[in-house]
């Protein structure tokens, strides 16, 4: 889907938030967790939302 | 109190869910379709995310759950005029940049969920807890705003003070949604209390003949109010501990968790401190309880609650007074059984012919009271002087009697009340009961000829 660049713009910057945001709170939540079974569930979580943040910039461009 | 978070970003919601602590019973959605599935819990407070499934989906959560009476917080990385415009067309309470979300979460509660909190009015301490002492007052309008804030609340105290009529005003004055539920520990067996608290299922245990609803379940949305917290043995702490923590807990023989959000009161008469220290109580579990701690002082401490007490208990027109010498008495005596004492002496004085109360009355009411108090409940240091003066097993019969009178107000079974403390007929019959139950016991539990033998 292409869209026009300064929805494009708007697009990107919002998801790029959104990415950051969850990658800093997945950084804390395996600061504040000494569960090794829980830390590799953040980071599979981690993995899957940059995966699906670099697929929907992939439909944008 | 409980918080719904529906975000599509789960990092978010688990951080705002740890940050959140164990005063909250947070669930979480990741999408509205999950989200419109916890209507039914009826939170106090629903967090959406904005954008979910689809851009803007979140704004279609804000009513129903508006309906069920949470309060709701709008999040987005969203910052446009017209889309906040939106939130709050819809009915959100509080729009928040979602990058604040986790950071902020204390501040978002006290805003929206802790400012309109019902405060004690000064008519409780003349309607419902008696007391002039400023400083007790203070003290449990502290404790009140405490549990309203979603703490644990501690109250310690001696025998008589009122710690159970404080746990139950101030689930009156709290308005909750659920039940004020309370459990004495220490009349309930110690293999009972894990059922009796977290409830069991059909079939878990030999009696368990249908599946039964614990009081952390009952007490949902509520209050429960655990008395004499220091009777409860370790390892029941340890699984208390873990339900209080978490907010979910495995009924006796089921495979589920259920969950509860429950306020907890807890009251204890000995020193938790001093339980820890001893090895008797579980330092976690206390620093869990002790979120807010209230201390009941006795009535020795402030007589001059004892006029405003006696005034509240006397429901007759007929007027008690108390010549100079009873009052300056009153101001001296001990008052060991606290306000179950000073009821005990209004009631006493009602029954004097007149209404005016002399030194000799007085003097009688002590004396009168004296053998009436039951003392099962007195800390170590009580029985090991009385264990010096009138020799330990004096003490230990007297104290086992007390024990098994105090188990039989809750269970009247007198069979399963042996069973329960693991004592023989003719153990239970020593202590309670007439001669003519005693006697046939040990006919039981010796035979007849053995028994006519030990007469001799």
């Amino acid at each position: 889907m292409k869209t026009n660049s300064s929805d494009y713009e708007s697009k990107l910057k919002h998801d790029l938030k959104g990415l950051i945001l969850q990658l800093e709170s997945g950084l804390k939540l395996i600061e504040n967790t000494q569960d090794e079974n829980e830390k590799k569930d953040i980071h599979r979580i981690i993995v899957k939302t940059c995966a699906t943040f670099v697929e929907k910039q992939k439909d944008l461009t | 109190m409980k918080v719904v978070i529906i975000d599509d970003d789960i990092l978010v919601s688990r951080l705002v869910k740890q940050n959140l602590g164990t005063g909250y019973q947070t669930l979480l959605a990741s999408s509205a379709k999950e989200g419109m599935k916890l209507l039914s819990e009826k939170p106090d407070l629903v967090i959406i995310d904005l954008d979910l499934e689809e851009r803007l989906l979140g704004l279609s959560l804000i009513e129903p759950f508006k309906k069920t009476g949470a309060k709701t917080v709008v999040v987005s990385n969203h910052d446009e005029e017209s889309v906040i415009e939106k939130c709050y067309e819809a009915g959100c309470d509080i729009f928040y940049s979602k990058g604040v979300l986790a950071d902020s979460i204390h501040q978002i509660i006290n805003d929206i969920l802790l400012k309109d909190q019902p405060v004690l009015s000064e008519t409780v301490f003349t309607d419902k807890y008696v007391t002039v002492d400023t400083n007790l007052k203070n003290d449990i309008k502290r404790a009140f705003k405490g549990l309203m804030q979603s703490s644990n609340v501690l109250i310690s105290g001696e025998t008589g003070t009122g710690k159970s009529e404080v746990a139950k005003l101030f689930h009156e004055e709290a308005k909750l949604k659920g039940e004020f539920v309370a459990i004495n520990c220490a009349s309930i067996p110690k293999e009972l209390l894990e059922s009796e608290l977290f409830g069991h299922t059909k079939g878990s245990f030999t009696g368990a003949v249908n599946a039964k609803t614990g009081k952390l379940k009952l007490a949902d949305n509520g209050i429960l109010f655990l008395d004499e917290i220091n009777s409860m043995s370790l390892d029941m702490q340890a699984k208390l501990l873990k339900a209080v923590e978490e907010k979910k807990f495995y009924p006796v023989g089921a495979e589920r968790m259920v969950e509860s959000s429950f306020r907890l009161i807890a009251a204890s008469n000995e020193n938790l401190f001093e339980l820890v220290a001893q090895g008797r109580f579980r330092l976690d579990l206390l620093q869990r309880l002790c979120g807010t701690m209230l201390e009941l002082s006795p009535i020795r401490e402030r007589t001059s609650d004892v006029a405003p007490i006696m005034k509240f208990f006397n429901k007759t027109q007929k007027k008690i007074f108390l010549d100079a010498k009873v009052k300056e008495m009153v101001s001296q005596y001990d008052w060991k059984g606290n306000t179950r004492e000073v009821k005990r002496f209004t009631e006493y004085c009602l029954n004097l012919n007149g209404g005016k109360v002399t030194e000799t009355d007085f003097k009688t009411f002590i004396n009168l009271n004296k053998a009436e108090t039951t003392p099962v409940t007195r800390d170590l240091s009580f029985w090991i002087k009385e264990s010096l003066e009138k020799g330990l097993d004096a003490v230990t019969d007297e104290f086992r009697k007390n024990i098994i009178s105090e188990v039989m107000k809750s269970n009247a079974n007198v069979t399963t009340v042996m069973k329960d403390l693991q004592i023989s007929t003719r153990q239970f019959y020593k202590h309670v009961g007439n001669k003519k139950n005693k006697e046939n016991a040990l006919v039981q539990e010796l035979g007849s000829q053995e028994y006519e033998n030990q007469l001799q």
